[in-house]
């Protein structure tokens, strides 16, 4: 009898037991994968944050090149220019030549003053988005390449990120770039909205197009791509040969 | 383990649990479910107090026993787990299951296990079953899910609750139901498995009254 009830008893331990250390073996298992899961996350999360830095880095040497070409193009075809014909002027020494080259001289002042302010630092940072668009339209119409217009509605866009600005910025310059290089077109559009915290950039142009589907044309797409997601946002890119390019940009920029 | 070492056991879980309202005010901690999680203590040393009493009296507290751990205890626990679920058809599920267990009890009271002359171990059996399902779907889907992903889990406070919860309920049922089957076994062998149970109850209220200062004590510091 006392062997009975001692054999009952070990055995509805034993079960008690057993059934405790499988809890306890799910609950272990559940911290260690959680705790992977956790690893796992922040590395990921590493990752991301190194390609958002390179994108950044890329994006300020990129524009720091755009800048100093700029300047040397400037240099060479308007101040350069100008200079010259201040010189020819003034080697006539009558008073409507001098004249004449004080006039030249205060323009060559005025460019150089614009010039200059484009290649200090500060001035990414400082300048207001929607005049920067301007600026750089105003460069590609005084070139007298192409036709250009602005469209700016909603909201003046104050950056939460100053790193979201640098890296538009640098996507506004490619994409015109890549207009004024490849679709010759008559018409070059930037579109801006700014609703709620929901920006959306386009930059439209009436050039030649492309096939969106064509291998050649990708590195170019999916850097566009590439810079867009690192901030967070979405692209939408749009072309047809004979028909121009239309490249929408939406980006959330809440307070 | 005896009568009064389980006592002690569940007094120092209350008092850890209220001395966790001066913590709260202090690291500003906004835990709501721990109210609830005293009272639950509070509710498990008044019944076992009352039932020792009567122990003490003479009489049965077999009654006690069905009415506030099997029956009240078993419906809190649910009531804290479903509290926890955030998926809306989970929760329906806690409270179907909920009023199923209640109708159970009363279908086992009336027709099958008296509750004055016996343990009701099949109400207890069922309500063992649904918690500790809901604690498997906890563990697996709350805590693996994206809401936890970078807290430490053993700085949350219900990790703590529903593990405990867990290892108590999946062991429980089987001692309690031994006792009613092996209902002729000696006492020797009887004290053997009611201390086991009182071993694993000290500790489910021990860790209720310690588990809300584990994000004191588990979460990483941050400057």
């Amino acid at each position: 009898m006392i062997e009975d009830d001692s054999l009952q008893t070990f055995f509805a331990i034993l079960a008690g037991v057993v059934l405790m250390v499988i809890m306890a073996a799910f609950i272990i298992a559940i911290v260690i994968v959680h705790r992977q899961r956790q690893i796992k996350n922040r590395h990921k999360i590493q990752i991301i944050k190194a390609d958002f830095k390179n994108t950044i880095l890329n994006a300020e040497k990129e524009i720091r090149e755009h800048t100093l070409h700029y300047v040397s193009q400037e240099l060479h075809d308007n101040i350069g220019q100008l200079l010259s014909l201040t010189k020819l002027v003034l080697n006539n020494s009558d008073p409507a030549s001098v004249f004449e080259g004080r006039k030249l001289i205060n323009q060559i002042i005025k460019e150089v003053r614009s010039l200059s302010r484009s290649i200090n630092k500060d001035y990414i940072n400082d300048v207001q988005f929607e005049s920067f668009l301007k600026e750089e339209l105003g460069k590609v119409q005084k070139s007298g390449f192409c036709e250009v217009s602005f469209v700016n509605e909603g909201e003046q866009i104050d950056f939460v990120e100053g790193d979201k600005k640098l890296v538009l910025i640098r996507l506004v310059q490619e994409c015109l770039n890549n207009s004024i290089k490849h679709a010759s077109p008559t018409l070059i559009s930037i579109e801006l909205k700014n609703v709620r915290g929901k920006l959306l950039l386009c930059i439209i142009d009436n050039g030649e197009g492309f096939d969106v589907t064509n291998v050649s044309q990708g590195l170019g797409l999916r850097n566009i791509n590439a810079r867009v997601e690192a901030i967070g946002g979405k692209v939408q890119i749009g072309s047809e040969l004979g028909k121009g390019t239309r490249i929408e940009i939406e980006l959330e920029n809440d307070k | 383990m005896t009568f009064y070492a389980y006592i002690s056991c569940i007094v120092v879980g209350l008092l850890l649990s209220l001395f966790f309202y001066f913590f709260k005010k202090k690291y500003n901690l906004h835990e709501k479910s721990h109210a609830f999680i005293l009272f639950i203590i509070s509710y498990v040393l008044s019944f076992e107090l009352y039932a020792f009493f009567l122990v003490e009296q003479g009489e049965k507290n077999v009654l006690i026993y069905n009415i506030f751990f099997v029956f009240g205890e078993t419906i809190l626990i649910l009531v804290y787990l479903g509290a926890l679920i955030e998926s809306k058809r989970i929760k329906r599920n806690v409270i179907y299951f909920i009023l199923f267990f209640i109708a159970w009890a009363i279908i086992n009271t009336l027709f099958i296990q008296s509750p004055i002359l016996i343990f009701q171990q099949y109400t207890h059996l069922l309500g063992s079953l649904g918690i500790v399902i809901f604690c498997c779907y906890l563990m697996f889907s709350v805590f693996m899910a994206d809401k936890y992903e970078d807290a430490p889990l053993l700085g949350i406070p219900h990790f703590w609750n529903i593990a405990a919860i867990l290892l108590f309920y999946s062991a429980s049922f089987i001692y309690f139901g031994s006792l009613n089957m092996m209902w002729d076994l000696g006492h020797y062998y009887i004290t053997i498995l009611a201390s086991l149970n009182r071993i694993f109850a000290a500790s489910l209220y021990l860790i209720f009254g310690f588990s809300y200062y584990s994000p004191l004590i588990f979460s990483p510091k941050s400057d």
